[in-house]
């Protein structure tokens, strides 16, 4: 067995794209679950512990590397990967939340398992930080996917709005996917050129929206929301954006 | 007149200046000019509003930005001061992308609606 495998490297490029992105993750997702593979053979073959403690040193680096090297860029990405393909992005999350689910299982058997093989002290600790970092890392899936229904909402009543206001040539839309919990959102709209006063065009867009609002929430009534791995799919039928704002 | 009135209205006028096509500004890199502008709009509205503050003006504790945004909440049942509030509140966003995210997508921003939209603020007589 390769141990050393588990130190696989994770592209550093910033124009990281998002198949590129989709690779490294499930690249990541195979290295640790041989590095998971490994650990549960050792134990069945009852090998000394020493070796299954490597493993553990390497899988906090190795997810530190992801969490520094992918998941830091996706801070940043989330939202043009979720414009650029909801569904891939859906996908990816999705791939990612359920097999950290399978790990926090994994390292709950392990702990009880630590306790008959007399893990060392060091191994204990090491094996709690994964165990939260598994945690850690749910939360911030749950905001990717909070931020991916945000920007959903964003494109479709973008599109809504063009539509509906065809006097108007609109340009492109954006928020502040940072803001993604809070309760005053804009949706900031470029417009090619217009001659009203801007307020004034705000205005009736802003009633356009709350219109648009009203709907989304009737159709989202009586529709029981998933709730899969202890995952929040709330945000799917909520509406995050208060107001327009022409920028 | 109040400085900080009169600091607003420099700072407006300094960007439409700046953004006018006379101005040469070859050699200096189009984001980074943009990026600058979107700062100096914001503290126009910043100064602005706090010539009309004069507590926080001397004030020395804690985060004016907020202080700010919270006093023109608290009175944006009035329409005027509602439109002061959201303005601001967009220039604040704005600025913090301009100033602090590098890495995030750049808004589709058009200088002169945000110009537009300042100095509408900016030149009225009385905001509270």
């Amino acid at each position: 067995m390769d141990i050393k495998k588990i130190s696989f490297s994770l592209s550093l490029v910033a124009t990281l794209s998002l198949q590129t992105f989709v690779d490294n993750s499930n690249n990541y997702i195979q290295e640790e679950k041989s590095a998971i593979k490994s650990v549960v053979e050792l134990l069945e073959e009852n090998k000394k512990n020493s070796e299954i403690a490597l493993i553990f040193t390497q899988m906090i680096d190795a997810y530190q590397q992801f969490n520094e090297n992918v998941i830091g860029f996706l801070y940043s990405k989330i939202t043009d990967f979720a414009r650029e393909d909801s569904q891939i992005t859906g996908q990816l999350l999705a791939n990612l939340a359920l097999y950290n689910d399978e790990k926090i299982k994994f390292y709950k058997e392990l702990k009880k398992i630590a306790k008959k093989n007399k893990f060392s002290k060091e191994m204990k600790k090491d094996l709690l930080t994964l165990e939260q970092l598994s945690k850690d890392f749910k939360k911030e899936i749950q905001r990717f996917i909070d931020i991916s229904y945000m920007e959903i909402e964003a494109k479709n009543y973008f599109e809504a709005l063009k539509v509906l206001h065809a006097e108007y040539k609109f340009n492109d839309y954006w928020y502040s996917a940072s803001e993604v919990y809070n309760d005053d959102i804009a949706l900031f709209l470029s417009l090619d050129s217009f001659d009203d006063d801007i307020f004034d065009i705000e205005d009736r867009l802003n009633s356009e929206l709350l219109s648009l609002k009203t709907q989304k929430q009737q159709l989202a009534e009586g529709i029981e929301l998933p709730n899969i791995g202890g995952f929040n799919f709330d945000k799917m039928s909520k509406s995050h954006f208060t107001r327009v704002s022409l920028i | 007149m109040n400085p900080y009135y009169e600091y607003s209205q420099t700072l407006t006028h300094c960007v439409y200046s700046m953004m006018q096509p006379t101005v040469a500004i070859d050699n200096i890199d189009k984001l980074s000019l943009e990026k600058s502008l979107i700062n100096r709009l914001y503290y126009a509205l910043y100064n602005r509003i706090i010539a009309e503050l004069p507590k926080l003006q001397i004030s020395t504790t804690g985060n004016k930005h907020k202080q700010i945004n919270d006093i023109l909440l608290s009175k944006s049942s009035n329409r005027s001061i509602e439109q002061v509030h959201q303005v601001f509140n967009d220039m604040k966003t704005l600025r913090e992308w301009a100033d602090y995210k590098p890495n995030e997508s750049a808004p589709p921003y058009n200088l002169n609606i945000l110009q537009t939209k300042v100095y509408s603020i900016v030149k009225r007589k009385k905001i509270f």
